[in-house]
């Protein structure tokens, strides 16, 4: 996992347990589950771009 | 975004599913909770303007014996009249979307075809799809509650922010919208909190990113394909 995303994982998971109402720390719960998918489409978009250009077929 | 959820439960104070997703909606602007059980008498004058006002119509109702409540059947029988809801020139509802949130005490597992169930949630919901279709109105893929009392925290926390984004996202299955609504609603609490506005701007970043790298993905299949 890359420094950004264990960053923002480590604030959301610290505002979801600091959150004194119920709305507050299910979002940041979830919010936690969103970075972790949108970290999981950045590298596998970036791994198809990568692929897509070492294509053997196209050298 | 205005929506009108329209839930049908006869039953709604003892109903720890319907009372948590009160709750959810209380925290959405523009929300309005519309209980048809409480409506009496029933003004069908009154209950179109609320139809009419809303952008988004959600039908909210537990599944008791493969469908909805009777209170549901009723209110469409008496409010979804020809001349307002369809119309050889078109009904009132044409360009609004509709929602279905639907509840069970059943494993999700259980409604599709070989499951315990024997029938699939779409076939079970298609008269929503013939409702909608006819009456001009886009259909969201059903949010699906399943066994409400065995979800954990962590779930719980997770189905109150996904019914809160079905209520007003664009296309509530669309990651790209998901992550505006997250996005939006991080930058809110940002105003208050420097830690959530920084998170908010990196999260933008990174959706930027990917969508730069989607563009990229897009035009090198469009190259492969010539």
């Amino acid at each position: 996992m890359d420094e950004t995303t264990k960053w923002l994982l480590d604030q959301a998971n610290t505002l979801a347990e600091q959150s004194k109402d119920y709305e507050d720390r299910a979002f940041f719960t979830a919010l936690q589950a969103f970075i972790q998918e949108q970290a999981t489409r950045l590298d596998q978009a970036q791994g198809e771009v990568d692929g897509r250009f070492w294509d053997h077929r196209r050298w | 975004m205005n929506t009108l959820i329209i839930v049908s439960h006869p039953t709604i104070a003892d109903s720890p599913t319907q009372q948590f997703l009160k709750a959810s909606a209380a925290g959405v602007k523009g929300a309005t909770w519309h209980h048809l059980d409480e409506i009496n008498p029933l003004d069908v004058a009154a209950e179109q303007a609320l139809i009419q006002a809303a952008d988004r119509l959600i039908f909210e109702f537990p599944l008791y014996w493969y469908q909805a409540p009777a209170s549901l059947h009723q209110w469409l029988a008496a409010v979804w009249t020809r001349g307002f809801a369809y119309a050889e020139t078109g009904g009132k509802l044409t360009g609004k979307t509709l929602g279905l949130v639907v509840s069970y005490s059943q494993p999700k597992q259980a409604y599709q075809i070989g499951g315990s169930e024997g029938v699939s949630m779409s076939t079970l919901l298609s008269p929503y799809q013939a409702l909608a279709r006819k009456t001009g109105l886009t259909l969201l893929a059903p949010l699906e509650i399943a066994q409400f009392s065995y979800l954990t925290e962590e779930q719980r926390a997770h189905l109150f922010t996904r019914y809160q984004q079905y209520l007003t996202v664009p296309q509530p299955a669309r990651f790209a919208d998901q992550a505006a609504w997250f996005l939006a609603e991080l930058a809110a609490r940002g105003k208050a909190d420097s830690t959530a506005a920084l998170m908010a701007s990196t999260l933008a970043e990174r959706q930027d990113q990917l969508t730069s790298l989607r563009q990229t993905i897009a035009e090198l299949r469009e190259g492969e394909a010539d």
